[in-house]
């Protein structure tokens, strides 16, 4: 059996909420539905995912509709319904988003929450991070180019963590999970196949990772950057990444 | 099928039917294939001929081969996960589409303070709409519930769809032309009409439609009298169109997925067709012809399609952005009501959706209307054992005596003979017959049938209740039945004084139907409580990575 179709399903009924554990390379990570009263599960950093409908190509106007989320840390992860991903938003007002394609991630969230919170909000302060940013700079710094279409997830869960990802799964009846959540809008997390679960929790979890890695190598870059033409000194480096971020992620963001 | 040409201009070609090559195969598949007779030296090509096009075309294998289509359309759809499909085949739902690429228009409806939900309508649709004599707001909405309900045909195929009935209470009022506008905005071409003459020709012109034409709607237009047709009632609902092909044994079948509408004036339908419909009223006091459109309606669809269909589809849109919330409509057509109510709730005009059916169905309903007239017949020809008068009414008491065309001398009495109350259908027949109700079918049929005749009818009405005007008052009689000895069926009427409810009651409601959310106390619910609560851990957590 491959690692990433190992997934077990811990709980399923429509009493009790819905929990299941997955697997990437080593790495396993136990997602339940994450209701209001269990208040703030995750601290200073997490990572989350949408799925929506699926995305119309030729209409990049429409937003298309968030369908569930998916979030995680160092230690659990959590399953979101439209019906309660703004209070757990607002409950982790104070914790840092990391996300990968944030500005779409960004844009789905803004959406069901309305304007009663501004998600731009956390961009601004510099509490937003995105690994596609993150993977496409540290590639130009190392690299000399921003690996423009090989910066996707999967792509760079392969390059950076040397981990397989696979998103063209297919459901019981043959369907591409990827792109069918939309058959799942307005339903609760309880109806929705493990399959497509496990397929939604595995990203937040390949994104969590793949942000500490990168976080390692763009600082290990950036401790050689002593030696590249302009640098300054220290404190001039501090200071451009206070003001524009690491590699400028927050201006590029 | 032969697929000619692709995008906004291509089309569609029967090439066979049940394996059965039609006449014009052979010439298409020319377009594919030649036949080459000779050697390597000396060869002559020819088209194919119809023998051997009529064996490829009956081969199981070839079939196999070739990429199915669930639905063809002429403009772009919403397939089955609601995932907008513009021109080409899209094989993950097998849906063919000709036509425009056409973009959702994004649409949020915003009410100002004491403004008609009608106001909040995408503009095109709303100026598209705007000249038409609706009787009520709600004939307005069910307009716009039908071109959202043409647009979304494909998702209620295994689930039906109503017809739309667009009734006139004169003739020159526009219930042609609305129809025209709904063909043109869906199809982009004026829909042909079909006369509803005679049984047989209707399936055969219902046929021809299916198979060749590039319209969605199935358009009975002008039905005079009565909307009596088994074709209409064993397809209209039906998921799958069945009708056999003039002159042959073979059959031509399509999804369901057609708009059915009628347009009638003072229209007349059995209960069986009328519970199918939706309703759409135009009304015009005087002469009609006094009345003309200022715009041109017509022109105006034919222009500005890809906009109104645009609008219509942003609709849709902001539906599933609000996470697909479903109607609480009631109707036949349980989902699709549950649908188009959803689509129309988010868009503030939930309230108004089917709010004509009761008032429709009174007008409408023959089967209501001679319920009526029975009713009628019994409260002016009172029988103690075909009325109960319940005790308490709406709060007051009515007694018999204040039953203003008679009944019971003591309600007391009434109630203690609730218990002997009823017929059988059977001793109903000289009571129908005084009345002149079922006349057509009663008068013929032998004495023994009769019974039978006034039981089916009874059986479809139980529990229906219809307004009979009773000076000073209105009065409510709801048939009921119970089982008497040896489970025999009676059959009696339920009287009720009507009461219209208190004002205050009706003002609570706001102008789009929903409650003020501040009034009902919502602002500071369990939610908001909790969102407001400070997360707990005391410290903020430490966001602070260090870079270098």
């Amino acid at each position: 059996m491959e690692p990433w179709n190992n997934v077990i399903p811990l709980s399923r009924s429509a009493a009790r909420p819905v929990a299941l554990e997955v697997q990437l390379g080593e790495y396993r990570r136990a997602f339940t539905e994450w209701t209001p009263d269990q208040g703030r599960v995750f601290q200073a950093f997490y990572a989350i995912d949408t799925e929506t409908t699926e995305i119309d190509r030729e209409n990049p106007q429409i937003v298309p509709a968030l369908v569930l989320a998916t979030a995680c840390d160092e230690t659990r992860g959590v399953l979101l319904s439209r019906n309660t991903l703004p209070a757990f938003l607002r409950i982790h007002h104070d914790s840092s988003l990391i996300c990968h394609n944030a500005a779409f991630d960004l844009k789905v969230m803004q959406q069901v929450i309305g304007k009663g919170q501004d998600l731009y909000e956390l961009v601004e302060l510099g509490r937003v991070w995105d690994t596609l940013v993150l993977r496409r700079l540290l590639s130009l710094a190392t690299q000399g180019h921003s690996a423009r279409g090989d910066s996707t997830l999967a792509a760079s869960v392969r390059d950076i963590l040397g981990l397989e990802l696979p998103k063209e799964t297919e459901d019981e009846q043959g369907k591409a999970i990827r792109t069918g959540f939309g058959r799942y809008l307005g339903r609760p997390l309880s109806e929705i196949p493990f399959d497509s679960l496990s397929y939604a929790a595995r990203d937040p979890l390949a994104t969590w990772l793949l942000f500490w890695k990168l976080y390692a190598q763009i600082k290990a870059a950036l401790r050689d950057s002593t030696q590249v033409w302009g640098y300054v000194n220290e404190s001039w480096l501090a200071d451009c990444i206070r003001r524009f971020g690491p590699l400028t992620h927050h201006v590029q963001l | 099928m032969f697929e000619e040409g692709g995008g906004e201009t291509g089309s569609l070609t029967t090439l066979a039917v049940d394996y059965r090559a039609e006449a014009h195969a052979a010439a298409h598949l020319t377009n594919l294939l030649a036949v080459t007779t000779g050697n390597s030296e000396s060869f002559t090509q020819a088209s194919v001929p119809p023998r051997i096009a009529a064996s490829l075309l009956a081969s199981h294998s070839l079939r196999k081969l070739l990429p199915e289509v669930r639905l063809y359309c002429r403009r772009p759809v919403f397939d089955e996960d609601f995932g907008w499909k513009g021109p080409g085949y899209h094989e993950s739902s097998r849906l063919l589409i000709h036509g425009p690429q056409i973009a959702p228009v994004v649409y949020e409806p915003e009410f100002e303070a004491g403004a008609r939900a009608l106001e909040g309508l995408p503009p095109r649709l709303a100026q598209l709409l705007r000249e038409f004599a609706w009787r009520s707001d709600a004939d307005h909405v069910n307009a716009v519930a039908a071109l959202l309900t043409g647009l979304l045909c494909n998702h209620f195929v295994d689930e039906p769809h109503p017809i739309v009935v667009i009734d006139g209470n004169q003739s020159g009022i526009g219930k042609t032309l609305l129809g025209q506008i709904m063909g043109h905005v869906l199809d982009g071409i004026e829909p042909a009409r079909i006369s509803l003459a005679g049984e047989e020709e209707l399936e055969k012109k219902l046929c021809s439609h299916i198979r060749g034409s590039r319209s969605c709607m199935i358009f009975l237009d002008n039905v005079r009298d009565r909307m009596v047709s088994e074709v209409i009632e064993q397809n209209a609902l039906s998921p799958v169109l069945q009708f056999r092909v003039l002159g042959t044994s073979s059959f031509v079948e399509r999804p369901n997925s057609y708009l059915w509408v009628v347009t009638s004036n003072t229209t007349k339908a059995a209960s069986d067709v009328f519970t199918r419909g939706l309703p759409i009223r135009l009304s015009v006091e005087g002469d009609p012809k006094k009345r003309n459109f200022t715009g041109r309606p017509l022109a105006y669809a034919y222009e500005h399609r890809l906009e109104i269909l645009g609008e219509l589809a942003g609709m849709v849109h902001h539906w599933l952005l609000k996470g697909k919330p479903q109607g609480t409509h009631r109707h036949r057509c349980e989902y699709w009501a549950s649908v188009i109510g959803g689509i129309l709730g988010e868009a503030g005009l939930g309230a108004l959706f089917l709010g004509n059916l009761d008032e429709a169905a009174a007008e409408m309903d023959e089967d209501l209307n001679q319920l009526r007239a029975l009713a009628e017949y019994v409260l002016k020809n009172p029988q103690e054992k075909l009325i109960h008068w319940p005790k308490v009414v709406c709060d007051e008491p009515v007694s018999a005596n204040s039953g203003p065309l008679g009944g019971p001398k003591d309600p007391a009495d009434a109630v203690k003979g609730a218990t002997r109350l009823g017929l059988p259908a059977g001793e109903w027949v000289p009571v129908f017959e005084k009345a002149g109700i079922l006349t057509d079918k009663l008068g013929l049929a032998p004495s023994r049938s009769k019974a039978t005749i006034v039981g089916q009818f009874f059986s479809k009405m139980v529990d229906r209740s219809v307004t009979v005007d009773a000076e000073p008052q209105q009065l409510t009689s709801t048939l009921r039945k119970h089982l008497g000895r040896s489970n025999k069926k009676l059959f009696f009427f339920e009287v009720r004084a009507l009461k219209s409810p208190p004002v205050s009651e009706t003002e609570e409601v706001s102008g789009n139907g929903d409650p003020d959310p501040g009034a009902s106390g919502l602002a500071d619910g369990p939610e908001e409580q909790l969102l407001g609560t400070p997360a707990p851990g005391g410290n903020p957590p430490d966001h602070e990575l260090e870079w270098c």
